[in-house]
C-alpha cells in the first residue's frame, strides 16, 4: 500500500510537470490558435461553425465537455451535439486530451474577449481577414502532390509520405495505408481551405505528433491540396477498393459454396473410406 | 507380325504351401526401406479371401483394369479425360488402411524396462510415425482363412455363386483354402503404363519387364488405381511409386528373382515367350468369352520355322529364341494347357498364370447325416472338388468353367496315369478313360510330371542372356562408381553368354 502510494505521488508529480507549460503560459490567443484554428475562425463559419459569441449561445459547462470529447456527447445522444454533428457534414472534431481546464478556459476567454472587442468594434474589418479565397491550382501543382502522397518525392522536411497511412482510390496510386482515413472524399469535405490548414497543422493527435520535427513546408501543402482536389473530382472514374473487397469476399464465399458442391457431385462416388472401415467397426 | 520377347512366369498352385518365404526373401532385397514398409511386391493370399490389399479383385471399388470399348479398349478410372479430371485427386485411391498399416515392436525395451513386477513386453509402435499403436489388420489378416467371416467371406470372387454354393464351402466338412501367391504379372497391355501422366512407366523391350522410372515418377498414382493387381505401390517418403521389378538385375546376371529362387515348393517357373505385339488391342478388346484362348493365341510357337525367321528379322537374339523353345511356361501354357492367367477379364493381358490347385473332395454330411468318407474310385472326380468350378472359373478364366474343367480333366489325368505307372492298382479302363477325356497321351502325361514334380533348376528358371548388358559392359567400364551400369566387380555377372 505504502509502494502504491508513493508511485502515485510519483505519478501526480510527473502529470504536473507535464502540463506546467500550460498552467504557465495561459495565453488564451496561442492556445487557440494553436489547437483551433485549423477548423475554426472567430465571425466566420470554416469547416467547424463560428466560435464568436460561443460562450453567450452555449452554456460553459456544455462548452467545455464538448471541447474535451464531441464524440463522446454525440454518442450518449446530446441532441445539441448531434444536430450540430449533422449541421457541419459529420466532420468529427478531435478530442483534445492535451488541453487542460484551465487551457480551455484561456481559450475561452481569449474568445469572450475578441467576442466584445468585434462587437464594439468594426466587424467588417475582421470577416474580411478571415475570408477564403479558392486558391487556384496548376497542373503542376497536382503532378507535384501526386508525387508527394505517393512518396515518389520527399518532403522538404523528411515527413512521412502521406500514403504510409492514408488510402485514395486512385489507379495511378496503389493501396495507401488503413491507419488513418480514407482522403478520396477529403475535398468535397473540407474545401480548399481546410485542406490547406488541416495538412498545414494537423488537429489529429498522431498526425500532429508524425509531423511535429518535420512540418510541411506551404508550397507542399498547395500541392497535396491541388492533388486532393484532382482526385476527388476524377473519384468517379477510379476503381474502388472497397467495392472489391466486397466483390472478394462475396464471390470467394459464393464461389467456395459452389465449388464444394460441384466436387461433392462430380466425385459422388468416391471411395470415401477404407475398404476396411466395417470390419474395423463390426 | 511384331514379334517380341516377353519374360512369363507360371505358379503352380497344387505346390505351393502358403509358407511366405518368397515374400520375405522380396521384402529383404527390394522393399525394407522408409516408405516401403507397407508394400510386399510379393505376396501371397489365402483363397477365399480378401487379399491384399483388401477387396483388390473388386473392380467396382478401385477402378482399376480395362473396359471394352467398342473395338478396343479404355482404362476404367483414368486415360486422358477421366485421368485429367482426376489429376489433383484420385476418386479411387486405395489408401494405407487398405494395404495395411505397417508396424514393428520395440523389443529395446524388453531388455531396459526397469525391474517391476510385470513381465516387460515390446509393444507394436508405428513405422510411419513411431507411435505405439493398436495393431488392426496385417499383410495377411486372413491368412489360412482367419476371421473368415469377415474376410473369406466378402471374397469378390463370390458374386458369380448363389448363396446355397457360398454357404456350401464354408461348411466345416467341406471347408477348404488355397494359397495365391501374387507378384506383378508384368502385363502385355499393362493399364498402370497407360495410365502414368508423366510416361514414368514403360516395358523393357528386350523382356517386357514392367518398370517405374524413378527419375520421372511425379507421384500422380495414376499407376496405383490403374493396376488391378494393385501391383504398383506408392512410397508416401520419397514420393516415387514402385512396382515388382521381376528382380531384373538378378535376370541380368542369370539369377532367377528372389521370390522363385528361394521358392521352397518349387511352384515358381520362368520362361521367355514370344508374342505378336501387332495383336495386343485386338487381343485385349475381344469378347468376354473367348477371352482366354485370344490371350493365349497371342504366344507364338518358337519352333516354327516362320516365327523364328520373322523373330530374328525384329532383332530378338537367338539365344533368347533358344531360351524360348525351352521355356517351361510356353509347356505348362500352350503346349500342354494347364496353366491360366489370372483375372483375365481385366484386359490387361497378364504373363504370370496359374496352375490351379487339386483339392479333391473328402468326405461330406449326407442327407441322413452320416459322415460320408468312402468315395467310388481312388481319387474322387473332379466335380467334388472342394472349390466350386464357378469359384475357380472366377479367379483364373472370367467365369468360363469349361476351361477350367478342360485344365482339371489333364490333371487328373497325369495323376492317375502316374498312379497306374507306379502303383498300379486302378482299372485300367478308368485311367484309359481319363486320358482320352483329357486328351493327353502317356508321353505328354510323363512330361507333365517331370516339370511338375522333378524338374530341376536349370529347367524350371530359362533365362535368356543378357545381351544389352553385356554390350554395355564391352563398351565401358560398369564398376567405377555407383549409378553405373551393372555390377559385380570381383567377379564379372555371368550374363548368360
Amino acid at each position: 500500500m505504502k509502494i502504491f502510494s508513493k508511485r502515485i505521488t510519483v505519478f501526480m508529480f510527473f502529470i504536473l510537470s507535464c502540463s506546467s507549460q500550460y498552467i504557465i503560459g495561459q495565453d488564451g490567443e496561442a492556445l487557440f490558435k494553436q489547437n483551433c484554428t485549423a477548423c475554426h475562425k472567430l465571425g466566420k463559419k470554416f469547416l467547424g461553425p463560428d466560435l464568436l459569441g460561443v460562450t453567450k449561445k452555449r452554456d460553459k459547462d456544455w462548452v467545455v465537455s464538448f471541447i474535451k470529447s464531441s464524440q463522446t456527447m454525440i454518442k450518449a445522444g446530446d441532441s445539441l451535439a448531434v444536430a450540430l454533428f449533422k449541421e457541419n457534414n459529420e466532420v468529427i472534431m478531435n478530442d483534445q486530451p492535451g488541453l487542460s481546464n484551465n487551457d480551455i478556459n484561456a481559450i475561452l476567454a481569449y474568445i469572450d474577449e475578441e467576442t466584445a472587442a468585434r462587437t464594439s468594434s468594426s466587424v467588417s474589418v475582421v470577416e474580411e481577414a478571415v475570408e477564403i479565397i479558392p486558391i487556384e491550382y496548376t497542373e503542376e501543382d497536382v503532378k507535384n502532390g501526386h508525387l508527394l502522397f505517393s512518396g515518389k518525392k520527399r518532403f522538404a522536411n523528411k515527413g512521412t509520405s502521406c500514403i504510409s497511412c492514408h488510402h485514395i482510390d486512385s489507379d495511378e496510386l496503389i493501396s495507401g495505408g488503413i491507419l488513418a482515413k480514407d482522403l478520396t472524399a477529403a475535398y468535397s469535405r473540407m474545401g480548399d481551405a481546410g485542406l490547406v490548414s488541416i495538412i498545414g497543422t494537423p488537429p489529429f493527435p498522431v498526425m500532429a505528433a508524425a509531423y511535429k520535427n518535420n512540418a510541411l513546408d506551404s508550397l507542399e501543402v498547395i500541392q497535396l491540396s491541388a492533388y486532393l482536389k484532382h482526385v476527388d473530382e476524377v473519384k468517379e472514374e477510379q476503381q474502388t477498393i472497397n467495392n472489391g473487397n466486397q466483390v472478394l469476399l462475396l464471390g470467394g464465399g459464393g464461389g467456395l459454396v459452389v465449388l464444394f458442391l460441384v466436387i461433392e457431385l462430380l466425385w459422388r462416388r468416391r471411395l470415401k473410406r477404407s475398404v476396411k472401415h466395417d470390419i474395423y467397426n463390426r | 507380325m511384331d514379334i517380341r520377347a516377353q519374360i512369363s512366369m507360371v505358379f503352380h498352385l497344387d505346390k505351393c504351401i502358403g509358407c511366405h518365404t518368397c515374400s520375405v526373401a522380396c521384402k529383404n532385397i527390394w522393399t525394407d526401406r522408409k516408405g516401403a514398409e507397407y508394400m510386399w511386391w510379393n505376396n501371397v493370399e489365402t483363397k477365399p479371401g480378401t487379399g491384399y490389399p483388401t477387396k483388390w479383385e473388386d473392380q467396382d471399388i478401385y477402378k482399376g483394369g480395362w473396359e471394352k470399348n467398342g473395338n478396343t479398349v479404355s482404362l476404367k478410372g483414368a486415360g486422358k479425360l477421366k485421368g485429367l479430371k482426376n489429376i489433383f485427386h484420385n476418386p479411387n485411391m486405395p489408401v494405407l488402411d487398405d494395404y495395411y498399416h505397417p508396424w514393428r515392436y520395440k523389443y529395446e525395451d524388453l531388455f531396459t524396462a526397469p525391474e517391476g513386477d510385470d513381465q516387460p513386453i515390446g509393444r507394436a509402435v508405428s513405422m510411419i510415425t513411431g507411435e505405439p499403436m493398436e495393431i488392426k489388420a496385417g499383410p495377411n489378416w486372413d491368412d489360412d482363412l482367419g476371421g473368415s467371416p469377415e474376410y473369406a467371406r466378402k471374397d469378390t470372387n463370390f458374386k458369380s455363386l448363389s448363396p446355397a454354393e457360398q454357404e456350401a464351402m464354408f461348411q466345416l466338412e467341406k471347408m477348404t483354402m488355397m494359397y495365391l501367391p501374387r507378384i506383378c504379372n508384368h502385363c502385355l497391355n499393362p493399364a498402370c503404363v497407360a495410365s502414368c501422366p508423366s510416361g514414368a512407366l514403360y516395358k523393357r523391350g528386350e523382356d517386357g519387364i514392367v518398370l517405374i522410372n524413378q527419375e520421372r515418377c511425379r507421384a500422380w498414382r495414376m499407376c496405383v488405381t490403374a493396376c488391378p493387381y494393385k501391383k504398383t505401390y506408392y512410397n508416401w517418403n520419397n514420393g516415387k511409386s514402385e512396382k515388382c521389378i521381376l528382380c531384373y538385375p538378378r535376370l541380368e546376371s542369370g539369377q532367377a528373382p528372389a521370390c522363385m529362387h528361394s521358392c521352397v515348393g518349387r511352384i515358381r517357373y520362368l520362361g521367355v515367350m514370344l508374342y505378336d505385339a501387332d495383336r495386343i488391342e485386338a487381343v485385349a478388346s475381344c469378347n468376354e468369352d473367348v477371352l482366354v484362348e485370344t490371350h493365349l493365341d497371342i504366344y507364338l510357337d518358337p519352333n516354327d520355322p516362320k516365327v523364328i525367321a520373322e523373330a530374328q528379322r525384329n532383332g530378338i537374339a537367338d539365344s533368347t529364341i533358344t531360351a524360348a523353345q525351352n521355356s517351361p511356361v510356353y509347356k505348362f501354357v500352350k503346349e500342354w494347357g494347364i496353366a491360366l492367367p489370372l483375372h483375365p477379364e481385366y484386359r490387361t493381358i497378364p504373363n504370370l498364370f496359374y496352375v490351379p490347385p487339386m483339392l479333391p473332395g473328402m468326405a461330406q454330411v449326407d442327407s441322413s447325416g452320416v459322415y460320408e468318407s468312402s468315395a467310388k474310385s481312388l481319387f474322387p472326380s473332379i466335380d467334388q472338388n472342394r472349390l466350386p468350378m464357378k469359384y475357380l472359373a472366377s479367379l483364373f478364366s472370367a467365369g468360363d468353367t469349361d476351361i477350367v474343367r478342360t485344365v482339371y480333366d489333364k490333371l487328373m489325368a497325369v495323376k492317375v496315369h502316374r498312379r497306374d505307372c507306379t502303383v498300379g492298382d486302378l482299372p485300367k479302363d478308368e485311367v484309359k478313360d481319363l486320358m482320352t477325356v483329357a486328351q493327353i497321351d502317356k508321353d505328354t502325361a510323363n512330361a507333365i510330371y517331370r516339370l511338375t514334380s522333378l524338374a530341376t533348376f536349370e529347367e524350371r528358371f530359362v533365362i535368356p542372356p543378357a545381351h544389352r548388358e553385356e554390350s554395355i559392359e564391352m563398351l565401358e567400364a560398369t564398376a567405377d562408381f555407383k549409378g553405373e551400369t551393372g555390377f559385380g566387380f570381383k567377379e564379372r555377372p555371368a550374363r548368360g553368354l
